[in-house]
């Protein structure tokens, strides 16, 4: 493995991932811990009529922190480092989607309770700020969909050590194959 | 290939997560709510002579039944909400000792409160903090819930979901917020000063 690869793994990946997944994690934390306010908060959104479809509301209060915390946890550790990351990327285009449609509405005045009870660089009234913020967000889950969790990342531990018996077992199957005469 | 594995995988964590909301559901005690059940309109009620709150070192005695600064009384009857507390009406059960309980951010509350009021919302309401300031309102008592005022102040409807979940009876809301309180001159505290109100 190249210098490059290992200084990429330590400079880049690894604090991205522990950044990103940690933040997750500790935002899904918060919520978990006070579901109810989670609930008002997705409530307060006006996404869905909450007398028609409360229960998708529940729903989500119970589903989404979990969600969180799960590719959070992934993510810092680095298995299925991909997998993670998108999922964490397409809540935040989700929420970068609920952001906009508080602020375009000038009837809907929403809280964040995006970090539970802790406002994180922005206040905790829904506003620009939380919107640029999940953009910038946005940046190491790219990076992280394009070059993967590292070197560092029990993802690589994982291939490296399933490589050879993939490899073993490739060359079997290509035997096999030959000694039916379907191939060649 | 490893964009197959990658969509299996998102999906793979997201049905975890929610088979793991799901359990969480199972094992919470107190149902997710999400509005409070139908209450009776609030009456205003008669001036009482006996006001344990309207203590004259902190608070103001004011008869608001014969105001005579026009200006003024329509300040404290601007409109409210359908089934929410004029201000009058809420100054009035201030009077007779009914407690406020404020649903806006804390560091709202410590800038400026009604005086006398306790910090509840659905932030704070399981905290430690949150229980113990609920354990010192029993739950026969009047209470009035207040945040930023409107028809959008969902904070005060939130946190009187929440206490009618706890068998809190006689709760109203507030119609108008905080700053029309403290603009009418009525009696407010902040974490420094108690300020005596004088309308």
């Amino acid at each position: 493995m190249s210098a490059l690869r290992w200084a990429e793994s330590v400079l880049l990946q690894l604090p991205m991932r522990i950044g990103l997944g940690g933040l997750f994690a500790y935002a899904a934390f918060m919520k978990i811990g006070n579901v109810q306010a989670f609930a008002f908060s997705i409530k307060g959104f006006k996404i869905v009529d909450a007398d028609k479809h409360g229960h998708l509301i529940i729903s989500a209060a119970y589903t989404m922190p979990w969600v969180e915390m799960i590719a959070g946890v992934l993510l810092v550790l680095g298995i299925w480092t991909r997998a993670a990351a998108l999922t964490i990327g397409l809540m935040l285009i989700f929420f970068i989607a609920a952001l906009l449609h508080v602020i375009f509405s000038p009837e809907v005045d929403a809280d964040c309770s995006c970090f539970g009870d802790m406002n994180l660089v922005c206040s905790s009234t829904v506003g620009w700020c939380q919107v640029i913020r999940d953009i910038v967000m946005l940046v190491p889950v790219v990076y992280l969909l394009w070059r993967g969790g590292g070197i560092l990342a029990f993802d690589t531990l994982f291939e490296h050590k399933c490589a050879p018996e993939t490899a073993a077992q490739g060359s079997k199957n290509a035997q096999a194959l030959d000694d039916d005469g379907i191939r060649g | 290939m490893k964009c197959m594995q990658t969509i299996t995988g998102v999906l793979a964590i997201v049905g975890l997560g929610y088979l793991a909301g799901v359990g969480h559901s199972l094992v919470r005690t107190k149902p997710v709510i999400l509005g409070a059940s139908p209450m009776p309109a609030p009456a205003p009620k008669a001036p009482k002579a006996d006001n344990p709150q309207a203590d004259p070192a902190q608070g103001q005695s004011t008869d608001m039944g014969i105001s005579t600064d026009p200006a003024f009384d329509a300040r404290l009857d601007a409109p409210v909400p359908e089934g929410m507390l004029t201000l009058r009406q809420a100054h009035q059960m201030w009077i007779d000792g009914a407690y406020f309980v404020d649903s806006r951010h804390k560091y709202e509350y410590d800038a400026g409160r009604v005086s006398g009021a306790a910090h509840l919302t659905a932030e704070t309401f399981f905290t430690d903090a949150g229980q113990a300031e609920m354990q010192t309102i029993p739950p026969d008592a009047q209470v009035v819930i207040y945040c930023l005022g409107g028809d959008e102040c969902e904070a005060s409807k939130n946190t009187l979901a929440l206490l009618q979940q706890y068998g809190y009876t006689n709760l109203s809301i507030m119609g108008v917020g905080y700053d029309e309180w403290a603009a009418a001159g009525l009696p407010t505290d902040s974490d420094q000063t108690t300020e005596e109100g004088s309308p």
